[in-house]
């Protein structure tokens, strides 16, 4: 076991890919085994000390921020134990990196299906927050690749589940945990949307237990280790660009790759207009009419690379593209140089907010299929009429788009606060989630609560204290700490 | 495409007045507000709605002493009334349908099961 306490050493741990400031904590642990976990969180129960996760520092959503106590740092936690080819599952601990695991499914012609932007996530991390990406569109969540998990709870007690195990019936929560402390509680009674969700605790009648732990973001139990399900490596995965001359034939062109069933599409990115602006500026070869695009990524086989492109360009006529403007990579290498420019989005977002010296308020809504375009609309209109810089792209595959909003002034500050909060209000009436995939951490507590009202939150406040009696876990993440007194 | 059905929304927060009004227009619906339950009754008087989503807690006389006045009234006791609140009390719920409103809505409310209820008590196919 390591112990940093030396304030200049343990900042990085203090931090994390949110705005959010003023972390601080007494010291940084760092274990490197399941027993040395459980006697530090047993003994910090035991002191009442607050305990905060630490994985690769990659959420946006400040979840990893320590407001004092400690911080449990999973870094030690980095082996790969097993990738079974027969079996199509791996084995690893939660310190392991995504891009660690993706190598090693590689080199076995595996692949990890889960595909979160930031390649340097936490395995532990991305299972806690229920992590997805753009390839979610084809393969799911995490969730869906988790089989097994070993955690530790507050209390020291470590338990291994295994999806099937243990299902509840109805929302009665009772087990025995294997030090003999009986587990009883209702789970809270509200409906998740029918949409990708990462948004407070996942509850359902007669739910797998295991999936109470995927999406818990460090606040009922600390995970150590995991079996993933993986898939053979595709033999070649191709990309497309399409532009188009306006937005709505961009979303219509969405809509109609999501209809082509028979087609293996991995994922659905879109691109507004104002992202296109952003992007022009380094990559001048972005037609110039073009005022929406759409990339997306297809699994196949070799020697249908020209059929393919065929397929697709059909497609893109009919919704007003052209060949012209139509940019298409036959293999992932080719579609090295789509990755960079991509990725340039979110780089130029945030050089334009560092620029402007204010933060920026971005959403992470996504609502049923028939009303996103309802949603969409209203993401333009609001915008156009506050006259706010704001750039919209993400994954609309499942119809979950990030709307940024980049305020240039302390008043537009605050009414980007409003606007952010006016969207999460739309989003929820329209039957969607507050948050696809990034998770509430501590800087969406409000949100959460448009989402599933005091009585869906003091829910979650039940299920929490059940696990860990002594209030400790993963502090302000997910519902505020007050709500625990 | 509008169904030529007026629906009254009576709340007191305006945020979400705008947007289930935008919602419910989107939907086909001639929308009318008000921000209190007086304010309701003159629209009442006016605009004739086909049918009203009420909220509970509002300043004043509050969303269950509005309805159990309109269903008092001989000309207005027959608009079926939806209650939209964040109350999720059984007490709160029992009250409400022994005025005698067609359905309770809890909020956050999703417009979709809203509109098939509104479409369900107006008739429309």
């Amino acid at each position: 076991m390591i112990t940093k306490s030396d304030p200049a050493t343990i900042k990085s741990y203090l931090e994390d890919s949110s705005n959010l400031c003023g972390g601080h904590a007494d010291k940084v642990i760092i274990p490197e085994n399941a027993a040395e976990l459980s006697s530090i969180l047993a003994e910090c129960t035991a002191k009442k000390t607050p305990v905060t996760i630490s994985g690769g520092g990659t959420t946006t959503t400040g979840s990893r921020i320590p407001f004092g106590g400690i911080v449990i740092s999973t870094e030690k936690f980095n082996r790969i134990i097993n990738v079974d080819k027969r079996a199509l599952s791996c084995v690893v601990e939660a310190g392991v990196t995504v891009d660690d695991l993706q190598s090693a499914c590689g080199k076995e012609g595996l692949f990890y299906t889960t595909h979160p932007t930031e390649r340097n996530a936490f395995l532990g991390g991305t299972i806690a927050t229920n992590a997805s990406g753009s390839r979610s569109y084809r393969y799911g969540s995490t969730r869906r690749a988790v089989k097994r998990l070993k955690m530790v709870f507050a209390t020291g007690e470590i338990l291994e589940l295994r999806r099937g195990e243990r299902t509840l019936t109805g929302r009665e929560l009772s087990f025995v945990l294997p030090g003999g402390r009986r587990i009883k509680a209702d789970l809270p009674g509200y409906n998740m949307p029918d949409v990708k969700n990462a948004a407070g605790y996942f509850v359902k009648d007669d739910m797998d237990l295991i999936d109470l732990f995927i999406g818990q973001e460090g606040t009922l139990s600390v995970i150590t280790e995991a079996e993933l399900g993986v898939e053979p490596k595709p033999s070649e995965i191709r990309s497309c660009f399409a532009f188009f001359m306006d937005e709505e034939s961009s979303w219509a062109f969405a809509g109609d790759l999501k209809k082509k069933k028979d087609w293996k599409v991995l994922s659905v990115e879109y691109f507004s207009e104002n992202a296109l602006r952003l992007l022009r500026a380094d990559n001048p070869n972005v037609p110039a009419a073009a005022r929406g695009a759409i990339f997306f990524e297809e699994e196949g086989e070799r020697g249908q690379r020209y059929s393919a492109a065929d397929r697709w360009l059909e497609l893109i006529e009919t919704r007003g593209g052209s060949v012209d403007d139509t940019w298409v990579a036959m293999n992932e290498k080719e579609a090295e140089r789509f990755t960079s420019f991509r990725y340039a989005i979110p780089e130029a977002v945030n050089e334009i907010v560092k620029q402007s010296g204010f933060r920026k308020f971005s959403t992470d809504i996504a609502v049923p299929g028939d009303n996103f375009p309802e949603m969409m609309r209203f993401y333009k209109n609001t915008f156009r009429e506050d006259g706010m810089r704001n750039v919209l792209f993400g994954h609309i595959g499942e119809n979950h788009v990030h709307a940024n909003a980049l305020p240039a002034s302390k008043p537009e500050l605050e009414r980007a606060e409003s606007i952010c909060l006016k969207f999460v209000k739309k989003g929820v009436l329209l039957g969607g989630t507050v948050s696809a995939e990034h998770g509430i951490g501590k800087i969406k507590h409000a949100y959460l609560k448009t989402m599933y009202g005091d009585n869906g939150i003091s829910g979650m406040v039940r299920v929490k204290k059940v696990f860990d009696p002594g209030c400790i876990l993963g502090l302000d993440n997910i519902f505020p700490k007050e709500l625990l007194h | 495409m509008t169904n030529n059905r007026r629906v009254l929304i009576v709340d007191d927060e305006e945020g979400f007045l705008l947007l289930i009004r935008e919602a419910l227009e989107i939907r086909g619906f001639e929308v009318v507000t008000a921000s209190s339950a007086v304010e309701a009754g003159m629209e009442m008087a006016s605009k004739k709605p086909d049918a009203i989503l009420m909220d509970i807690r509002m300043p004043g006389i509050n969303g269950i002493q509005a309805c159990e006045a309109i269903k008092k009234n001989p000309a207005t006791k027959d608009i079926p009334i939806m209650i939209v609140s964040a109350l999720s009390g059984e007490a709160d719920i029992k009250r409400a349908y022994r005025t005698g409103v067609v359905d309770y809505f809890v909020k956050p409310i999703n417009i979709e099961k809203v509109v098939i209820k509104l479409r369900d008590v107006l008739g429309i196919v």
